[in-house]
């Protein structure tokens, strides 16, 4: 009886964390449905060009591991589309959800480079904590005058305390971490004032140019 | 032999159990002219330099006792290191820097007007919603498992509910600093550690008060 329990644990061992050892490829996305609005939907539209963002990761390969019971690394976690292009596509997005128009004659040029990208997994005892980070260097030039209008390094963050979860909730926590990042900057109160006081200056110096 | 089907199950959580989380973010229109804003004096604060590195690894290998064990020293690993921190900020009030900073953001930028109180219980008088902000923690993190810096945090629970009692907001919230400092850096300058939180309490008070008025 006892060796048909050891087989039997070690069955359950197999069975149970099986998934662990293949990759993962996750359709992360920013969901428009859930898009905010903030102060940068009170500013009057000057166009925005969003550039392609850049990878500048330390690890550009992944987006996370699988582990085992173990903290062990069985696998790995990728997106389905590249980081900096699930990035960019959501800034664009939520620039247009807040009245700004996108597009190749803008004139504040909005490059960013992704520092991280990561999903963590933190086991304990009858839980596991899921844990997004989405970090984006984001600037904002105006194009005219080449001048450097607002810089800033945005945090999005989430995370999810459960008995377990698979790759859809590992989709969601990454998912709502980049929401988060963009809430922080869709309501940065220093970005809004940046923008207006770049529009001010542009509209003074065109209205100088006039005489 | 029962512990050991506990922790296979255990091991089976991790990747291959289905979990489905309902996150309420309700934002269709509800007028608000008028505001309860709830923010009591709660929360505590927080610096997690070492918890986050601990796995459920002890709890596999040694059990119960193993990994509460572990925990402890975990615990008292991060204790001594957070109680440098925590002192010098032994005189802050998370809940009352975001409670202050939300108001600031309410006069200044909307027309809606805002009465704060401590307990919801004293929120008396004709309110369009009340805004009921728990705040759970506030302080430094990790943040990541790979990063050895420690960035500004504050958690809390937001529930905005209208009149009608209609949820219009419920969720949780965690704001982290996109500033951060390694562990001696913080110990060592005070006055950029105080910088930090401060500023994090300033943007996690308007970007809560923005979910209010451009919902």
């Amino acid at each position: 009886m006892s060796v048909y329990r050891v087989w039997m644990t070690l069955a359950l061992a197999v069975l149970g964390s099986g998934c662990a050892f293949t990759d993962a490829t996750l359709p992360v996305d920013y969901d428009e449905a859930h898009a905010s609005r903030g102060p940068i939907s009170t500013l009057k539209d000057n166009g925005f060009k969003v550039e392609a963002f850049a990878d500048d990761r330390q690890d550009k390969i992944r987006i996370g591991f699988k582990r085992n019971g173990y903290g062990q690394k069985t696998a790995d976690i990728f997106t389905q589309d590249p980081v900096e292009k699930i990035v960019s596509d959501a800034v664009t997005e939520a620039l247009e959800h807040n009245r700004q128009t996108v597009g190749p004659e803008g004139s504040i040029l909005v490059k960013g480079d992704v520092k991280r990208f990561w999903f963590e997994v933190d086991p304990n005892f009858f839980t596991v904590k899921f844990m997004g980070t989405v970090t984006c260097d984001i600037s904002f030039t105006d194009k005219l005058s080449n001048e450097l209008i607002y810089q800033k390094e945005y945090v999005g963050n989430y995370e999810k305390e459960t008995g377990g979860g698979l790759e859809a909730t590992w989709t969601e926590v990454m998912s709502l971490s980049l929401e988060n990042m963009i809430d922080s900057m869709i309501k940065d109160p220093r970005l809004v004032a940046a923008l207006k006081a770049n529009a001010t200056k542009a509209t003074a110096t065109s209205s100088a140019g006039e005489y | 032999m029962r512990n050991h089907l506990l922790y296979v199950l255990f091991i089976g959580t991790l990747g291959c159990t289905a979990q489905h989380q309902v996150r309420v973010n309700d934002t269709e229109d509800v007028a608000i002219k008028k505001l309860a804003l709830v923010v009591p004096e709660s929360g505590s604060f927080e610096v997690q330099y070492d918890r986050l590195r601990q796995t459920g690894t002890s709890a596999i290998l040694f059990g119960a006792v193993g990994y509460a064990i572990a925990e402890s020293y975990n615990d008292s690993m991060d204790a001594k290191k957070e109680g440098e921190i925590i002192h010098s900020f032994k005189d802050l009030d998370c809940s009352r820097s975001v409670r202050t900073n939300m108001a600031k953001v309410f006069g200044n930028e909307s027309d809606i007007q805002v009465d704060v109180f401590l307990k919801h219980e004293d929120v008396a008088g004709k309110y369009d919603a009340v805004a009921q902000l728990d705040l759970i923690e506030c302080g430094f993190t990790l943040g990541n498992q790979d990063i050895e810096k420690l960035f500004p945090y504050v958690t809390l629970n937001a529930k905005v509910v209208s009149s009608e009692g209609k949820i219009i907001w419920d969720d949780r919230e965690k704001i982290v600093g996109s500033e951060g400092r390694a562990f001696g850096g913080l110990v060592g300058d005070k006055g950029t550690a105080k910088q930090l939180m401060d500023d994090l309490l300033s943007e996690a008070g308007a970007r809560l008060a923005y979910n209010i008025i451009y919902q």
